[in-house]
């Protein structure tokens, strides 16, 4: 990727320097800037001496970060919600794992990514086994120092369906108390407008929740009051598609857990696009259900997803004559 | 349209801010002019080419895209040219401005502009996929929309039944002694009245062609019945030859009888959807030869814009190399279809039929200023 670099027509400006507009404007957008060259991200090693591999050094990207990958060519934007350990930051995971690892083949090869970093980052207690056993708590609980925009960890994939056509992904890492939040304070909901982007929008639920009788019906509610929120707070457009993902299916099962059918019906309900699935982002029975399980079918549901065919709108004016008058229409 | 900027910007920006989206409305507004104050449709067709397959069709080097980024710097001076950083912002850009274009003028309805962007834009976006993603999906649908609904609104006045105007003739009868006067006022009622006859005709003679055409159902490029020939060829054949018998734009009850004529009288399993590489089996040289340009300027347009022509641009293919083989990674190069794409008889019956008709109001329209 290449750097810009900005000259700006007011001699006091620092832009060409620091990179930061004198009158906070952004740098692509300043009426004072005057052109922008690009140089070349890093100065080429001295003859005879290898080139050092420089990783990116993001650990998430935020949104304006994102506009590096967005301007030049379709991202797709996969939002995540769900409650504290409901497994979302697992998914995240177990998706780079699988993708670090040719375990997306023989469709998807890893294609680069801007946030190995943070990646790495999340993966760190998956690297610490004790007596061969997998830890207790497989991911850090997720914060945010910006609580009112998301952060974003970027992964490209190359599709060899598609005649290896890269797949550029945006994947949302939002803490549990976002989605809490949203469900209890509904002034909350403007901090998800970014929703309105989104390809496909996951709800991880945690499915050993749902196989507990009291704690089921809690749950339960809880979801309906989240898909309540989502289409009249947020306003979510219904062509967005949702995925009530039942996590931790190593722990439960694979089929989808009682109850998580009517949540599904009622988000269709009210008009979106739902569907249920059930993952392991990492699995304690290998042998009885692998690691990874479902989530490469979940990610080809948002990368391949048709919606629903829908009528065409009416077309207005007819002609007054019988002639060429529309065959599904009349005034 | 440019109540869409924010919406249509979010493809290529998760969250557009006022000043992005004040600056860009301008930008729109800037290549609207641009295209409407151009001496020739180089620009128009440059955008609507950027649009339907990307930037990268028209390249950095391209007058088009110098002009698009033009319309963005002017308002944003640091906004970088590099298609491979900006491809998606521009696109929709591209997108936005022919939305305008499309919607900024409604009582006018003959304006050539107008016309031309809505005819390439049905013809390219009839046979697209789904691109890469629900967001660039949805603009699509909505432009497709916007350019039918044009469309639509052009055919109805083109063939509305005027009331002929006796008003001039009734003002003879004051002026019977001034001979000169009487003379010149005669004159411009007789052509205003013979006009309005024109236009009548035109519309009658027009109906006639085409329920002729379907009730006999004979096609004259074939050189025998639609019924005897293979599903396929008789919905190219129908495609072309209604194209021909109406003048464009066509309302889209007219497009709809195309589809129709492709599937009366076939059984369900003849209709089925075939991929394109057998349907170019299925034509042979007779279906390939339908929508091949007669005019040598049309047809090197269709060659040159694969993106906007797609059968046409394979048709010339075909018929110029005749058959040779290699067609297929070119047909997706050059059209973003696969040669797998699989096509029903009705949806190629549309398809020829929006793409003769593209070709005739480019052909109507360029030779004008060519």
């Amino acid at each position: 990727m290449t750097t810009l670099r900005y000259a700006c027509s007011k001699p006091d400006c620092t832009i060409a320097a620091t990179g930061k507009c004198l009158e906070l404007h952004e740098p692509t957008e300043c009426p004072n800037a005057n052109g922008a060259t690009a140089a070349p991200p890093t100065e080429k090693p001295a003859s005879g001496k290898p080139a050092a591999r420089v990783f990116p050094p993001a650990t998430e990207l935020g949104l304006k970060d994102a506009l590096a990958i967005m301007q030049g060519g379709y991202v797709h934007l996969i939002a995540i919600l769900g409650a504290t350990d409901a497994g979302k930051t697992c998914m995240l995971n177990a998706l780079y794992l699988l993708a670090s690892h040719a375990g997306l083949s023989p469709r998807f090869q890893f294609a680069g990514s801007l946030t190995l970093t943070g990646f790495e980052l999340r993966t760190r207690h998956l690297r610490k086994w004790e007596k061969g056993q997998l830890p207790d708590q497989l991911a850090e609980h997720t914060t945010h120092a910006d609580p009112r925009n998301p952060g974003l960890l970027h992964l490209a994939l190359s599709d060899s369906k598609q005649a290896s056509r890269r797949i550029e992904l945006l994947l949302t890492d939002l803490p549990g108390e976002w989605t809490t939040g949203l469900i209890k304070q509904v002034q909350s909901a403007e901090r998800f407008e970014f929703l309105q982007r989104a390809d496909g929008l996951v709800i991880a639920v945690d499915s050993k929740r749902l196989w507990n009788v009291n704690q089921k019906n809690a749950e339960l509610l809880s979801l309906e009051h989240l898909v309540d929120r989502l289409a009249d707070a947020v306003k979510l457009d219904r062509q967005i598609p949702l995925y009530f993902v039942a996590c931790k299916a190593d722990a439960s099962g694979v089929e989808i857990p009682p109850g998580l059918e009517t949540v599904v019906a009622y988000a269709q309900g009210k008009g979106y696009a739902a569907q249920s699935v059930a993952v392991a982002s990492f699995s304690r029975r290998p042998e009885d259900v692998a690691n990874g399980y479902g989530i490469q079918s979940l990610v080809e549901a948002i990368i391949d997803y048709q919606p629903p065919k829908t009528a065409r709108p009416v077309i207005r004016p007819e002609p007054t004559r019988s002639f060429g008058r529309s065959l599904g229409q009349r005034n | 349209m440019l109540s869409k900027v924010y919406e249509w910007l979010r493809a290529a920006d998760l969250k557009p801010d006022d000043a992005m989206v004040t600056s860009r409305t301008k930008a729109v507004e800037d290549l609207e002019k641009k295209i409407r104050e151009a001496d020739n449709y180089d620009l128009l067709l440059g955008i609507v080419t950027a649009a339907v397959g990307g930037c990268e069709r028209l390249g950095e080097q391209s007058p088009a895209f110098a002009t698009l980024l033009d319309c963005v710097r002017t308002q944003s001076p640091a906004f970088p040219s590099a298609i491979a950083e900006n491809g998606l912002h521009l696109r929709m850009i591209c997108c936005l401005g022919l939305g305008e274009l499309l919607t900024s003028n409604e009582e006018q309805e003959s304006e050539a502009d107008e016309l031309l962007a809505a005819t390439m834009l049905v013809s390219g976006l009839g046979l697209k996929l789904k691109e890469a993603g629900r967001h660039l999906d949805k603009v699509f649908g909505e432009l497709g929309n916007v350019a039918r609904a044009k469309l639509q609104r052009q055919a109805v006045a083109l063939r509305e039944r005027d009331d002929l105007d006796w008003d001039d003739f009734d003002g003879l009868k004051g002026i019977a002694g001034d001979q000169p006067n009487f003379n010149q006022k005669l004159l411009k009622a007789l052509r205003g009245l013979i006009q309005g006859l024109q236009k009548q005709h035109k519309s009658d003679r027009e109906e006639l062609e085409v329920m002729w055409w379907l009730y006999n159902g004979y096609s004259d490029r074939l050189g025998k019945q639609i019924k005897s020939a293979s599903p396929l060829l008789a919905a190219t054949a129908i495609g072309r030859e209604l194209a021909d018998r109406v003048a464009p734009p066509a309302t889209v009850g007219l497009n709809e009888l195309v589809t129709q004529a492709a599937l009366r009288d076939r059984p369900a399993a003849q209709v089925k959807a075939k991929p394109i590489d057998r349907i170019v089996a299925e034509l042979g040289e007779a279906g390939r030869k339908l929508l091949v340009p007669g005019a040598e300027h049309v047809r090197k347009f269709a060659r040159e814009t694969g993106m906007l022509l797609p059968m046409s641009w394979l048709c010339v293919r075909l018929e110029e190399s005749q058959g040779a083989s290699g067609w297929e990674a070119e047909l997706l190069s050059n059209t973003a279809l696969a040669s797998d794409r699989e096509l029903a008889p009705g949806e190629l019956a549309a398809q020829f039929f929006a793409e003769r008709q593209a070709q005739r109001v480019y052909q109507s329209l360029v030779q004008v200023t060519a």
